[in-house]
């Protein structure tokens, strides 16, 4: 007799599971009353598809379900039967693909990292809803550590995340591809745990359960958006470091120098984030490009110094990448564009920041394009295909803007890729390490850019080799390289453990500083014995230079070093210290006066002066010295244009409602 | 499969729309005969007091006190801020049941304290009432963008401060069938007509952000 129960509860099962497909199903279910019942939900951070949805008892047994291995739908949705299901019990969800903020399956998904749960209470009638989210996984964390039993735990990521809005008792009864402010809830969760420099998911998702139970943190989030009363994400780091995730006490103070900008856009994400089922075609981009600025912001500021960091040029990074990835958006759509072409684009932002982003974005789009027929040559998956795409990338990166349509016109020649190929092994056998690939991987391309622009895109498989077999077989060229680098390394790993002192922070400034000479002097000579020596000198130069800084402001050491910018020191000659010393007092003092004149964009005008200041020593290196004249200054100053100001006016948006009116109306100031 | 998906739901919509516009039709057919006395004293007004406000179609920010079993199907929805949430009603069932499932059921009539956000999907009238005495509130414009009614008074934007100490107002925004009007302290925002004044029946978003030190 129970056989002949088990048997006609898969059959009605597997009629219904087979009938529905998602949650678009509405059809009443019979199930046999009981101890069978129907389990169904949404799993969204975006909507995760194709994941493992686990069904657990509160004492951690699994239950038996029908079928016995359930997974999401595209939509992120599943259903399943199950067997005794208990007045409450946990849904586990791991794997599958995270559809991202657009809420789409397509090229900008990513692979779900985080093992998401939810503790559901049975719901009366046959079928019990539990949503899977961020934050029912907040709930669940902070229940599962036995801080708090759930109804408490609920409220209090009620109270100090969402402040005044009423979103009902239980999380996991709110649908988030329908409710907004669930949607936010979940996504500022998840937001807040992947801005912690850690790759340690469940430790950082630990780490924000502890300030929500410390109540330190303190946000309203609502259809409007979000308001954040108290958010300090070097908090959130910290508790993560007590649970043992590995950040970086360096990472933390950068984070913390910039915390401003970050949580700007963090605000201007939340307020483009939408429940998915109402959000147009124009959201779902406008969220998007938030989105991937936000996580560019976040690798930029980790890969930069923490003395170089500038709250203001941040925030031109963010406006000219939001730009460029809105003019992709437009020209190619969603569908195609992934996390590859979103780092093709922030390489060549960050390369041309001084540039107005309104004249170089069509050129990014089109280098985009360009660069996609180009690797579609290079496939495969090996090491070596993953690092020549690399090189290709960074062709394309240190390249003049003017030239980039050069570059396919160059590499869509077999011979010339194959030349490039045979430079991107011989630089892996070079490469001990992953820092010093990607230090070579970007003088090869620096280097290839400037042969490419050389030959005006006609350049031929020999021309390649030479130059490639100038970076990647010079045992000079590689010695230098490894010592700075492994220099790098050390102060790098000791940032781990503990804060690093002024010296380590300016050899950090100095060894980049000599890098980026490198660079230069190679693109035009072979890089010798002397220039070695002289790479040296002028290492030894700039950290007694920078030395001197010690008792000084952050801001006055900020414009020594940007004034950096403006000098490259020619290694093929001898170095002169003195010589030195008073270039980098002119270009200390043009910084300044760049800095006090009002009437000037000071980030754009220095960035645009380092750019004549190189095609200068590229053009003239054999006249030995570069100058910095005042009157070249003047006519490079870009005129004061501050950035304009757009306004997005919030509204409820409706699937009834005319579709033009589901796009917010922009207000620029 | 998914455009299939998207296209038949659309069509569905579609229909919807097609069904209340023939409703309009009959409800105005119905209405001319009831209120044809009140038309001829008070220019389409149901009530001495009240005004008819031409809307057009769009979106705009309005204020007045609304009853919203008045609205004419022409409006898809009226949406007011309540507690940093949006509560919305409208004439359609169906729409009200999605208010619903996303948003809070308005379920009181609106008052001309608040800004009320009106979704119109012709040119159309709504009936407010402009209160002769409106209620005394105390306009507090935080940090950040924040929507506000009129409330039955002519004011100018000059008059806007922000509350919070070290702010400043960086703009008031009026819209007007999709189109914004600009308010910006001492300087004349291109691309945008520029007011000064607020009038009764107006709603208006306001920015009150850190100010910049000079």
């Amino acid at each position: 007799m129970k056989k002949l129960i088990t048997l006609c509860t898969i059959f009605i099962a597997s009629l219904f599971l087979s009938s529905c497909g998602g949650s678009s199903c509405s059809t009443p279910v019979v199930l046999p009353a009981g101890n069978v019942a129907l389990a169904s939900g949404s799993v969204t951070d975006g909507p995760i598809y194709n994941a493992i949805v686990e069904f657990y008892d509160m004492n951690g047994t699994p239950l038996t379900t029908e079928p016995s291995v359930v997974r999401t739908d595209d939509n992120g949705s599943y259903r399943a039967v199950i067997h005794n299901m208990p007045s409450q019990y946990r849904v586990v969800v791991r794997e599958g693909s995270d559809s991202s903020v657009d809420g789409d399956v397509n090229a900008n998904d990513e692979n779900n990292s985080i093992i998401l749960s939810s503790i559901v209470t049975r719901d009366e009638g046959n079928e019990t809803v539990g949503n899977v989210t961020p934050a029912t996984t907040l709930v669940d964390s902070i229940v599962e550590d036995g801080a708090l039993p759930l109804d408490e735990a609920t409220d209090l990521v009620k109270d100090q995340l969402v402040g005044g809005a009423d979103i009902g008792e239980d999380l996991s009864k709110l649908d988030p591809k329908k409710h907004d402010v669930a949607n936010k809830l979940g996504n500022l969760v998840a937001l807040l745990t992947k801005m912690v420099p850690s790759q340690d998911r469940k430790v950082t998702f630990k780490a924000v359960a502890k300030i929500v139970i410390k109540k330190k943190i303190k946000i309203t989030i609502s259809n409007m958006g979000l308001d954040i009363q108290e958010l300090n994400l070097t908090t959130i780091a910290n508790e993560a470091k007590e649970l043992g995730a590995d950040v970086s006490l360096d990472d933390m103070e950068k984070i913390a120098s910039v915390e401003s900008v970050i949580l700007e856009q963090l605000t201007a994400l939340m307020e483009k984030i939408k429940a998915v089922d109402t959000m147009s075609d124009e959201d779902k981009k406008e969220a998007l490009v938030a989105y991937n600025a936000l996580f560019e912001l976040l690798a930029k500021v980790k890969e930069t110094n923490l003395d170089e960091l500038d709250e203001e040029a941040l925030k031109l990074f963010v406006y000219n990448l939001q730009e460029s990835i809105k003019a992709i958006l437009d020209e190619m759509g969603r569908e195609d564009i992934g996390s590859d072409d979103i780092d093709f684009v922030s390489n060549l932002v960050k390369e041309h920041l001084g540039e107005d982003v309104n004249d170089y974005k069509k050129s990014v789009v089109k280098a985009l394009q360009e660069y996609k027929i180009v690797i579609k040559l290079v496939v495969g998956d090996t090491k070596v295909n993953i690092s020549l795409k690399k090189v290709i990338k960074l062709i394309y990166k240190n390249s003049d803007l003017d030239a980039l349509t050069l570059i396919r016109q160059a590499l869509g020649d077999n011979k010339n890729l194959e030349e490039l190929l045979k430079a991107v092994e011989a630089m892996l056998v070079q490469s001990d390490t992953p820092e010093l690939q990607a230090l070579l991987e970007d003088l090869l391309a620096s280097k290839m850019a400037q042969t490419i622009e050389d030959q005006n895109g006609s350049v031929s498989g020999d021309e390649i080799a030479n130059g490639a077999n100038e970076v990647v077989n010079n045992p000079e060229l590689i010695a230098t390289l490894k010592v700075k680098v492994s220099l790098k390394i050390t102060i790098k790993a000791k940032a781990k453990k503990e804060q690093l002192t002024f010296q380590e922070r300016m050899e950090l400034v100095a060894i980049d500083k000599v890098v980026k000479d490198i660079k230069v002097n190679i693109k035009i000579k072979l890089f010798t014995k002397v220039a070695q020596d002289n790479a040296e000198a002028l290492y030894e130069e700039l950290l007694k230079q920078l030395m001197e800084l010690a008792n000084s402001d952050a801001q006055t050491i900020q414009t020594q070093i940007e004034s950096l910018e403006l000098i490259i020191t020619n290694l093929f000659s001898s170095f002169n210290a003195i010589e030195f010393e008073a270039k980098f007092s002119v270009a200390i003092k043009i910084v300044q006066e760049i800095k006090m004149n009002t009437a000037v964009d000071n980030i754009k005008t220095v960035l645009k002066l380092k750019v004549v200041v190189e095609m200068k020593f590229v053009t003239n290196v054999n006249d030995g010295v570069v100058t910095i004249e005042e009157d070249e200054v003047q006519e490079n100053i870009v005129p004061s244009k501050p950035l304009p100001k757009v306004i997005t006016l919030p509204q409820p948006k409706l699937s009834t409602m005319p579709s033009d009116m589901l796009t917010n109306i922009k207000v620029a100031l | 499969m998914k455009l299939i998906k998207i296209a038949s739901i659309l069509s569905m919509f579609g229909f919807l729309f097609v069904a209340n516009a023939v409703s309009v039709v009959a409800t105005n057919d119905n209405s001319t005969n009831t209120n044809s006395t009140v038309i001829d004293l008070n220019d389409n007004a149901t009530n001495s007091n009240s005004t008819m406000l031409d809307v057009p179609k769009g979106r705009s920010v309005i204020s007045g006190d609304i009853d919203i079993s008045k609205l004419p199907d022409e409006i898809h929805s009226v949406w007011i801020v309540d507690g940093g949430n949006w509560k919305g009603y409208s004439p359609h069932p169906i729409v009200n049941e999605e208010i619903k499932e996303s948003y809070i059921l308005l379920e009181e009539n609106i008052p001309a304290r608040k800004a009320t956000m009106v979704f119109a999907m012709e040119d159309t009238q709504i009936e407010v009432v402009i209160p002769s005495e409106p209620e005394d509130v105390t306009r507090l414009y935080g940090r950040g963008l924040s929507l506000h009614g009129a409330n039955a008074q002519n004011f100018s934007a000059y008059d806007i401060v922000c509350s919070r100490e070290g702010d400043a107002l960086t703009a008031a925004i009026k819209v007007m069938g999709d189109v914004p009007t600009v308010f910006a302290p001492e300087r004349e925002v291109e691309s945008y007509e520029n007011f000064i004044n607020i009038y009764e029946n107006e709603g208006y978003f306001v920015l009150c952000e850190e100010a910049k030190e000079e």
